[in-house]
């Protein structure tokens, strides 16, 4: 039996349900090399901000990266650095139970559950694990401010119309 | 986690616990097959029965030992083990959790892990009713006793079906091999899951749970099993296939069964080849290189190369023996990590030596993997290795592999030196050593600050730089004395008032060289020794033939040599105990049995100094008996000084 090559694989299967399935508003492919190949490994996506609340009208950014050891381990996926949410690193990674390996990271959880799973932290964050200070601090203690920073940043990344 | 604490056993009050509180008692943490060590334990028991009418908070199952001499003192108990010996021990841990808690293997496995091993804790908990995983438990009791007997793997044709890992279908004529835990109903394709499961173990993680995001399920070790078999089966089936494939275009008409046989002859073989034995042999050969003169000619010849030391063909021969321990090393491991169950476990062993690492030790010795489990003390005051330490006693312990080295201080074997006291030995002598023989040969201390001072010119009148004091080099007086006519040369036979101060800092120093030459002096003779006996074992070959004379009936010569070893080791050590406790207590004995002990030590050592091989052989019972000498005597100085120490533990530094 010739040796599977699993990672790519479900990369080219989860690219092939994205296609054929997506929830609105979302995008996620593969990014193209400077000769037009594809780099199955290295994605773009962007998440939509959920309708009525803080971040709707925008897209937000991401970038995601597969490693070879997935699907046994989870993708990279990040915001662009300085992104601001109480659940972001500075660099842009993301503090979420089901992105961490040693949390909720199971094999089979898909793209689509990735990308709606962090669409839901955008207006629902956890404050339990900061991951950055200006925007928790600000969440806990000066909502007010909170709220303008947010729409800043919405207006950074609105959807054009 | 001190041994036997009788005050832990809170939980006796419940019905079911009468099992259990014989398990605590001795501490199943730490069961032992040894003899011996039963027999202690036996003991400790009726010890333990009498004390506990008293209302002793604590206490221990050793009993108590003494001296030759009859002072009391203390003993550390332990056991060598290997990584093998730990998962033995862990599966007896988990079966005898499981007599207690009847909630199945699997089930007591993970509750250890997640409440980290700490078995006391976790039945506390559970007979209080109050696990935190309450539910936990339930479901995976729950789980355990689901379709034991469903086979987990199993094909499937239904095109509908899709593995959520790699989203293949099963087509027509090409089933999904699938695997499903016990205790849901989440199947993925076997491929998927064996990747997963082996990711999961390069992280060693010990809690896995179904690749299903919504389910909570853990993988048991018996579905762990299982996965892992038919991974292995396959594996091997692969291997035989392939072996068969390249036969059959040979030899077409081999039949499976033949295959086997020949693919294990051929593991044997290619296991023998390389350790590599023959190789090295054959190369030393040529090293040596004998014209085909007749035997006694070859002998002298042999003699020749014998006595003089070639420094490429030892460090070849150091290397050898490294190899050799490397490979053993390296066939180990790949044991370990052969199959993803077997690595599993190696996991779950490693977790469990680091969660109680104050009781493990790896051997310090590289390319060494076994490990030392401290069991108890034989003592009702000593509970922790530090207050074993506190008290000047050494915890000497030997491994698997019959190396020596202190538990607690990691370093080679350094009895009977207290642990502080063969730190700082071995600092000073590292500081000191060659410092110490050049400035006793060329330097003189300033009289006035005692700083060495080296002479760098004719002049008898010295300026220290450090002081700025002027004296003469000659008889190391102030310089200002010489003016009017004062002449140094003459004799004066009292010492100065001045000089004692000086002559104390000379008197350590005169005694620290003392006590360091005779440790240099056998540190010597040790290397030496070594050296012979490696050369001896290399030709031990050559030697069976030309001598007629079997391993075994060489095996006296290794074992003399290894008593020797160990006796010169200790001696070693016992002059630096010397230096520090010598002034301090009357010695007497000490000093005599010190004596005798290097007398015997050298008898020995003669012995070996004769390299006709004949001549060893001859002397065999000579050999033997005065290696019997040795370890009597060893054993006394050993039971002196450990007597010293345990007498008066205050008198030392």
């Amino acid at each position: 039996m010739a040796k599977r090559d699993l990672c790519a694989e479900r990369i080219q299967q989860e690219r092939k349900q994205w296609r054929k399935d997506h929830p609105f508003g979302f995008y996620a492919r593969p990014t193209r090399a400077a000769d037009g190949s594809l780099n199955l490994h290295n994605w773009d996506a962007g998440v939509p901000g959920k309708a009525h609340t803080l971040w709707e009208n925008a897209t937000y950014p991401l970038t995601i990266a597969f490693p070879d050891e997935y699907p046994a381990k989870p993708p990279k996926i990040r915001f662009p650095p300085g992104f601001y949410h109480p659940n972001v690193y500075p660099s842009g990674t993301i503090c979420l139970s089901i992105l961490n390996e040693d949390q909720d990271w199971r094999p089979a959880i898909s793209l689509k559950q990735l990308m709606l799973g962090i669409q839901e932290l955008l207006d629902t964050p956890n404050p339990n694990s900061p991951a950055q200070e200006p925007a928790w601090r600000a969440f806990e203690k000066d909502k007010e401010g909170y709220n303008k920073r947010v729409k800043e940043q919405a207006r950074k990344y609105a959807d054009r119309k | 986690m001190p041994l036997s604490k009788l005050g832990d056993n809170e939980l006796s009050s419940d019905s079911t616990d009468f099992e259990y509180e014989e398990e605590d008692s001795d501490n199943c943490d730490f069961e032992l097959e040894d003899e011996d060590s039963e027999d202690i334990t036996s003991n400790g028991e009726e010890q333990l029965s009498n004390r506990n009418d008293e209302t002793l908070g604590v206490s221990y199952t050793f009993p108590v030992s003494h001296t030759k001499m009859n002072t009391k003192t203390h003993r550390m108990i332990y056991k060598s083990v290997s990584l093998e010996d730990m998962e033995i021990l862990l599966d007896k841990k988990v079966t005898a959790l499981n007599s207690v808690l009847q909630l199945g293997n699997n089930t007591c496995l993970i509750l250890l892990v997640k409440y980290k091993w700490n078995q006391d804790k976790l039945l506390e908990d559970y007979t209080n009713g109050n696990i935190t995983n309450y539910g936990l438990v339930m479901e995976l009791q729950k789980q355990e006793q689901r379709r034991s007997n469903i086979p987990l793997i199993k094909e499937v044709r239904d095109p509908k079906f899709t593995c959520h890992i790699c989203f293949d279908n099963p087509s027509e004529g090409r089933p999904l091999t699938v695997f499903t835990l016990s205790s849901c109903d989440h199947p993925f394709c076997v491929d998927c899951y064996i990747n997963y499961l082996k990711e999961a173990n390069k992280d060693n993680k010990l809690l896995l749970r179904c690749p299903e995001p919504t389910c909570k399920q853990l993988i048991t070790m018996s579905d762990l099993q299982k996965i892992s078999n038919f991974e292995w089966d396959r594996k091997n089936q692969e291997k035989l296939r392939e072996e068969q494939k390249c036969i059959s275009a040979e030899q077409q008409s081999i039949t499976e069964e033949e295959i086997k046989t020949r693919y294990q002859g051929d593991k044997l073989s290619s296991k023998l080849h390389d350790l590599n034995l023959d190789d090295i042999s054959d190369s030393e050969d040529e090293d040596l290189i004998y014209p085909s003169h007749s035997e006694e000619e070859t002998d002298k010849a042999k003699c020749d190369t014998d006595n003089h030391s070639d420094p490429d063909f030892d460090t070849a021969i150091t290397n050898f023996q490294q190899q050799i321990m490397e490979k053993e090393r390296t066939e180990r491991e790949h044991e370990r990590n052969k199959t993803i169950a077997s690595k599993y476990k190696l996991n779950l062993t490693e977790n469990y030596c680091s969660a109680h690492y104050k009781y493990f030790k790896n051997c310090p010795i590289p390319n060494c993997d076994s490990m030392v489990m401290q069991v108890g003390f034989d003592s009702d005051k000593v509970g922790t290795l530090s207050e074993f330490v506190e008290r000047k006693l050494v915890p000497t312990v030997v491994c698997t592999h019959k190396h020596r080295f202190c538990f607690n201080c990691l370093q080679e074997d350094h009895s009977p030196c207290p642990c502080s006291l063969a730190k700082e030995w071995e600092k000073k002598c590292k500081d000191d050593t060659e410092t110490c023989h050049w400035l006793a040969a060329n330097t003189k201390d300033c009289p006035h600050c005692s700083t060495p001072i080296e002479k760098n010119g004719g002049c008898n009148h010295m300026i220290c730089f450090k002081c700025g004091f002027a004296f003469c080099w000659n008889c190391l007086q102030k310089w200002s004395l010489h003016y009017n006519d004062f002449n140094c040369t003459v004799y004066v036979g009292d010492a100065d008032d001045a000089k004692k101060d000086q002559d104390k800092n000379k008197k350590l120093l005169r005694r620290y060289m003392f006590y360091f030459e005779l440790f240099d002096n056998q540190k010597r003779s040790l290397d030496a020794d070594k050296k012979l006996l490696r050369k001896f074992e290399n030709n031990l070959r050559k030697i069976q033939e030309r001598c007629g004379v079997s391993w075994i009936e060489a095996l006296f010569y290794r074992e003399s040599m290894d008593i020797l070893f160990r006796a010169r080791h200790e001696l070693m050590w016992t002059y630096a105990t010397m230096y520090y406790i010598g002034t301090k207590n009357s010695c007497e004995l000490a000093n005599a049995a010190q004596q005798l002990f290097s007398r015997n030590i050298e008898k020995l050592s003669r012995l070996f100094l004769d390299t006709k091989i004949e001549m060893i052989f001859k002397q065999r019972n000579k050999f033997l008996n005065y290696a019997n000498l040795v370890e009597e005597t060893r054993e006394l100085l050993e039971e002196t000084f450990l007597d010293y120490i345990s007498k008066d533990q205050t008198k030392l530094i």
